[in-house]
């Protein structure tokens, strides 16, 4: 019996990892269609499609995945439709928060974040009531294994505004435009 | 800007919610929660 325990705990277990996947998966999967929509089906020629590709394969999603999404935002697949939308609201103790959302039913996914922001005694605001104190930047990830300076001149020199060091990573601040021809220099 | 105590814990609490949410990409804030704070909240 005490095998059989054992094993509906592997299955609970189980259950959460899956659970956890396919959330991070439907995210990767939006950003993906939403980046073809936008920029077309060749990741050769769309930076935001190439990083969603590459996101989506750190995660060992199956090429099919990433293919139908592909298709599904170029429109040779039927699906699904998204948009992006941006709300805004004031949080516990007056922090402002953006949140940017992919959805296809803005009147649902608005309700929704109004029921979260309620059940923590935080209110939604209107348009551009908080987004002027936020400025939209780049921002790259880097493991700091490289030095510091190497790193700073490397990134200086393909364009990037500032690199900081935060624990075991360096943060680096791209303008919004030029993220993805940092990310990848060799990007025409 | 800078927020502690009850407020702190409400406010990651709440960060936590949105972000759980299948329809949220990211959510940017510009609060301010010292590392004491921060793990004082977090536990």
């Amino acid at each position: 019996m005490a095998g059989h325990s054992k094993w509906k705990q592997i299955k609970r277990k189980k259950a959460v990892t899956d659970q956890k996947r396919g959330a991070v998966f439907t995210r990767l999967i939006r950003e993906i269609t939403i980046a073809a929509k936008q920029g077309g089906g060749d990741p050769g020629g769309n930076a935001r499609l190439r990083t969603a590709i590459d996101a989506a394969k750190a995660e060992n999603m199956p090429a099919d995945n990433i293919d139908r999404a592909i298709k599904k935002g170029t429109g040779e697949l039927e699906g699904v439709t998204y948009e992006e939308v941006t709300y805004e609201g004031y949080g516990p103790g007056g922090a402002a928060l953006l949140i940017q959302a992919t959805t296809d039913n803005p009147n649902r996914t608005v309700a929704e974040i109004r029921n979260v922001f309620q059940r923590h005694g935080a209110n939604l605001a209107a348009t551009n009531a908080v987004a002027w104190m936020f400025d939209r930047k780049g921002q790259i990830v880097v493991d700091a294994k490289a030095s510091e300076d190497a790193t700073m001149e490397a990134a200086l020199d393909a364009g990037a505004e500032d690199m900081e060091k935060e624990g075991d990573i360096y943060l680096i601040t791209t303008p919004p435009t030029q993220l993805h021809a940092i990310w990848f220099p060799r990007t025409p | 800007m800078k927020v502690e105590g009850s407020d702190a814990k409400r406010l990651l609490q709440l960060v936590e919610g949105l972000e759980e949410m299948d329809d949220v990409a990211k959510v940017f804030s510009n609060f301010d929660i010292d590392a004491e704070a921060m793990a004082a909240v977090t536990g």
